[in-house]
């Protein structure tokens, strides 16, 4: 058993599958903990869950403590999502009543994984579930995807500020913080999509294949017809607010987020600021970029509070957009509190000590 | 110049490559891309030989040109010249001669497998780029075989 513990953690990546196909042979429960450990491990995650399913159902009990843990310790997103592709695959009801208690789990990508398996647990097998339990996780995805098109509407006078996105839309900046945007309400739309498979498996699943391919512009679907299918066959409580989001034009999108849901229009300023101190690392940065092409001085305050961000790419746009937002002096100030700050090397210390070359030449 | 994270994944849009991986999915190639100044005059590809890199123009001017047929093209900003070479170390298929002092990025073939082994999103954007090459490439060969049926008729 040492040997074989010792194998597992050798540097040799070779080394250490084969010591994961030795332990799947044996299946001894002590061995489990580190496979889940090593599903989260790039090099070694397919023999990890390859040797996982050879043990079975036994090892559910495992997997939902790894994603309870998660609650609480940080669990690198990697392995949580392995772990929700291994309850799929062994897809018996206790795999899925796991899966059902995370439904409001907080990492939008785990989410999105944690639907997509109970969408094909209940295609494969229909099985008993809290149907109220995801009307109300899709009432919250339909919430957010109106949030996503209030906010981009919001952000539109924004890109509008910028000369650039006039003359250049391949690279303007305001393009980046737009496409981010997109894809936040595509991944939302791709959630609510999971979300109606897993309440109407069968027919109408090829329905909502058929709407979601429609919606990426792929050739030859027949939108039309799926809208009407999907118009006829799903709940009137479930269909009220998405369809509208599915074939309504984008200002009949807006009055339903400002009329129904109540969600306030905001000033471009105030959602770049809430962007910028949100709590999605690509958005801040695409957030604060924005406010430095645009020199947008009066969220000076939003900037700094970045430059102290955990996130690096948040900090090193932070310092690119504090470069074009601080005078000068304060700007030198700021780059070299970075600069002490750094314990290690980061690409926003190298950023910030490169501009400072630039503006206090040796 | 020096380009941030950010400035980096705006240039790299604009490779066709990577025109099917989300955004932020080019960080990781931001951070590998690396930023270098070529001076006016200098050739950075050489027809002939086995490329390994590509280069996307940040700023500046390149001439694209064939031995022993002149100058087919000129590149700017946004520009990518040897795009494939990341992909398949191919001999290059024409010199690319800097015309005014240039500030580019530029990926390697190495580093960017790399990369393609730790991030499958970044894999799977770049084979559908690959996929939907391969369909026009199809598609064109269909259209010259159907032209070519058609001459051998007339003729």
């Amino acid at each position: 058993m040492d040997a074989l513990l010792q194998l597992l953690d050798d540097p040799s990546v070779e080394v250490q599958t084969g010591a994961i196909r030795a332990v799947a042979s044996l299946r001894l429960d002590t061995f489990v903990p580190i496979l889940i450990q090593k599903l989260g491990q790039r090099a070694t995650a397919g023999a990890a869950a390859d040797a996982l399913l050879q043990y079975g159902p036994v090892i559910e009990s495992a997997l939902a403590e790894t994603l309870r843990r998660s609650a609480n310790v940080h669990v690198p997103g990697a392995l949580r999502a392995a772990v929700v592709r291994l309850l799929q695959h062994l897809g018996t009801p206790q795999s899925a009543s796991i899966l059902l208690a995370h439904l409001d789990e907080p990492d939008e990508a785990i989410r999105a994984e944690v639907y997509r398996a109970l969408a094909r647990l209940v295609g494969r097998e229909p099985f008993p579930f809290n149907t109220e339990a995801i009307r109300a996780a899709l009432a919250v995805e339909i919430r957010a995807a109106y949030g996503w098109h209030a906010l981009r509407d919001d952000l539109g006078s924004a890109f509008a500020l910028s000369p650039l996105s006039r003359s250049d839309p391949t690279i303007a900046p305001g393009s980046l913080l737009w496409d981010a945007v997109e894809v936040r309400l595509k991944h939302t739309l791709d959630r609510i999509f999971f979300l109606l498979r897993i309440l109407y498996p069968g027919e109408i699943a090829a329905s909502v294949a058929s709407i979601r391919r429609s919606l990426e512009g792929e050739p030859g679907s027949k939108r039309a017809e799926a809208v009407e299918l999907l118009d006829t066959l799903i709940r009137h409580e479930d269909r009220a607010l998405l369809l509208p989001l599915i074939e309504a034009p984008v200002a009949r999108v807006l009055e339903i987020c400002h009329s129904q849901l109540a969600i306030p229009s905001q000033s471009p300023g105030e959602r770049l600021a809430e962007l910028a101190r949100g709590a999605d690392p690509w958005l801040r940065a695409c957030a604060l970029f924005q406010m430095g092409m645009l020199h947008l001085t009066e969220l000076e305050g939003a900037v700094r509070e970045a430059l102290e961000a955990d996130d690096d790419l948040v900090r090193e746009t932070a310092i690119l957009a504090a470069h074009s937002i601080l005078d000068p002096s304060d700007f030198i100030a700021a780059a070299q509190a970075q600069l002490r700050r750094a314990t290690q090397y980061t690409y926003s210390s190298a950023y910030a000590r490169r501009l400072l070359q630039m503006e206090v030449p040796a | 110049m020096t380009l941030s994270t950010i400035e980096k994944v705006l240039f790299l849009r604009a490779a066709e490559l990577f025109s099917d991986v989300e955004t932020e999915e080019l960080v990781p190639i931001a951070h590998i891309a690396e930023e270098i100044t070529i001076s006016a005059g200098e050739r950075f590809i050489t027809q002939g030989d086995i490329g390994d890199c590509l280069y996307i123009i940040v700023d500046g001017e390149a001439s694209i040109l064939l031995a022993g047929a002149g100058e087919l093209a000129r590149r700017g900003p946004k520009s990518v010249i040897g795009e494939m070479a990341v992909i398949s170390r191919n001999p290059r298929s024409a010199h690319c001669i800097a015309l005014t002092d240039i500030t580019a990025l530029k990926v390697t073939h190495d580093d960017f497998w790399e990369l393609m082994d730790q991030y499958p999103r970044l894999a799977r954007g770049t084979i559908q780029v690959l996929a939907r090459r391969l369909d026009e490439a199809v598609a064109n060969l269909r259209r010259v075989a159907s032209a070519g049926s058609v001459e051998s008729v007339t003729v």
